[in-house]
């Protein structure tokens, strides 16, 4: 056995590596499921790709749909991962460690499908090519094209710097399955988990929890900028680059919950995701359940109180008009709803909290939603104005979109430890100590010592 | 590569420099692909300016970020001394 190994017991995290060792049926069969899903997206996909743009309910005015509408939610729920560990990483809140690895699949795996959204709205995309050799450094499009790309990259550097460890230990663990231990033995460097190895770690982890933290909120502000950088009706905002990152930070903690919640039922990780990790997270989304509130009223406020006739069609649109059901069902989902849940200690339980994320979770989208149809739909030219509904090839694009995001993250579970080892395992032999010990240097000397 | 390596070691080794390299062209293709296109603007005298301010952010990014993965991968693999076989782990 490997030195990476030799102070775990195998046995007292056996709960970790069941998922990897003895996959459950129910997993699997779901996974099946999922696959269907995604291929019944891609069927959707290979159709509008024959047909273009017609297969949809995309048409002028209402050029960006359900696509730009996923692709700004999905990029939002990536602020899951990093934004979230890092920040708790830096922090050094030794609760995060269970939670951490979770918070950072959400991340990578989100990703993809977010920039995948953004090529299912070029219908036919036949000149996808032409922003790579004739793209304009000056457009928005092309930053947000590449603040995801470098989001992405350093979102896996950052999954991956504190997975080696667990490569290591799942190396030695499967040393007796061919593939799977070459496999680990290519991904884990040699890791043997001396105290060289461990500094070189633990600096690469720190670098990366810093630089992270400004590139996860550039990405946000950056989309925001595809709509406010333009002068259509209730996008051209100077708040819309926090109101967005404030958003995505909301959005991304409820996906974290309801990811934590699920994969707790299905893994049996009751040992290491305590309530106290719920409470802990329901109290973050309760704070970003207000502060949303706070931008929404401004963004609102400010709108209704210049009174442009063309920001107040959309305004009226939005309050009373077609798109009334959606802004009110959303602003009932991002506020009450979680304020009513989290404000209450009786209610605050892994079920309330996981309520609460289910509907920010829809009260986000459809806060993305109402932000870009209904000022397409009103635009400030005087084009007629025109109402959206998405077609069927749309919705099952967008099916087979989550199913996908679902999949990437049961594959995952399925090669690697979902909650990170070796982090769970140096909490318990060093953490409480070292915890036991910062406190001690918070607080004031006593008299003794300081007359001393 | 020392002589001291079993051949099991060196498919290891060399899967591990293909990871490396993989990301080396990811990360060099992208600056390439931003000086191809601040080279363009300058043909068509697109605002150049503009074209250069975003890429001062960019590629300095892509290249650090780099450099952490290089630093991680060269620190793990170098310092992981010898196994009690005698071979590395």
């Amino acid at each position: 056995m490997h030195s990476a190994s030799h102070r775990l017991n195998f046995d007292e995290h056996r709960t970790l590596f069941d998922p990897i060792a003895n996959p459950k049926k129910g997993v699997t069969i779901a996974m099946g499921i999922l696959v269907a899903l995604s291929a019944w997206g891609a069927l959707c996909y290979f159709l509008q790709w024959r047909y273009g743009l017609g297969a949809s309910g995309l048409n002028q005015p209402v050029l960006w749909g359900f696509y730009i509408t996923n692709f700004v939610f999905f990029i939002g729920i990536s602020h899951a991962g990093t934004l979230i560990s890092a920040i708790l990483r830096m922090a050094q809140a030794e609760w995060r460690r269970p939670v951490t690895r979770m918070a950072e699949v959400i991340t990578v795996a989100v990703l993809f499908i977010g920039a995948a959204n953004i090529l299912f709205d070029l219908g036919r995309p036949h000149k996808v090519y032409m922003p790579l050799f004739y793209g304009r450094y000056q457009s928005p499009l092309l930053w947000d094209a590449m603040s995801i790309t470098s989001y992405l990259t350093a979102s896996s550097v950052f999954l991956y710097i504190p997975l080696i460890p667990d490569i290591a230990i799942l190396r030695d663990r499967f040393a007796d399955r061919k593939w799977l231990h070459r496999f680990y033995q290519v991904l884990s460097f040699g890791w043997n988990g001396n105290p060289k190895q461990q500094k070189v770690l633990n600096v690469g982890i720190a670098i990366m929890s810093v630089v992270v933290i400004p590139i996860a909120v550039s990405v946000h502000t950056v989309i925001s900028y595809i709509f406010s950088m333009t002068v259509q009706p209730m996008w051209h905002s100077t708040i819309f680059g926090p109101y967005f990152v404030c958003g995505a930070i909301f959005s991304g903690i409820a996906a974290l919950i309801v990811m934590m919640v699920t994969l707790r039922r299905v893994y049996h990780l009751e040992s290491y995701l305590k309530p106290i990790h719920f409470n802990y997270l329901g109290v973050l989304l309760l704070v970003m359940s207000l502060l949303w509130f706070y931008f929404t009223f401004s963004e609102y406020l400010t709108g209704f109180f210049g009174h442009e006739p063309s920001e107040m069609r959309v305004f009226w649109s939005k309050f009373t008009g077609p798109y009334a059901p959606f802004f009110w069902t959303m602003v009932f989902c991002n506020f009450v709803v979680p304020v009513i849940i989290l404000s209450f200690k009786k209610l605050k339980t892994i079920t309330g909290v996981l309520v609460a994320s289910i509907a920010v979770l829809i009260g986000m989208w459809l806060e993305r939603f109402t932000i870009i149809v209904p000022t397409l739909a009103n635009p400030r030219l005087p084009y007629p104005s025109g109402i959206y509904f998405p077609s069927w090839v749309e919705w099952g694009i967008m099916l087979g979109s989550f199913s996908f995001f679902v999949f990437l993250y049961l594959l995952f579970s399925r090669f690697f430890p979902i909650i990170s080892i070796w982090e769970v395992h140096e909490g318990k032999e060093v953490g409480v100590k070292e915890v036991e010990e910062r406190v001690k240097s918070y607080l004031p000397e006593s008299a003794a010592n300081v007359s001393t | 590569m020392t002589s001291q390596w079993s051949w099991n070691e060196r498919k290891t080794f060399f899967w591990q420099v293909v990871l490396l390299v993989t990301f080396y062209t990811f990360i060099f293709g992208i600056v390439i692909w931003i000086l191809r296109l601040i080279w363009l603007s300058w043909q068509l005298k697109d605002v150049f300016s503009a074209s250069i301010a975003i890429s001062l952010i960019a590629m300095p990014l892509f290249l650090f970020l780099l450099g952490v993965y290089n630093y991680v991968f060269w620190g793990i693999l170098l310092n992981r001394g010898k196994s009690k076989k005698g071979g590395k782990d």
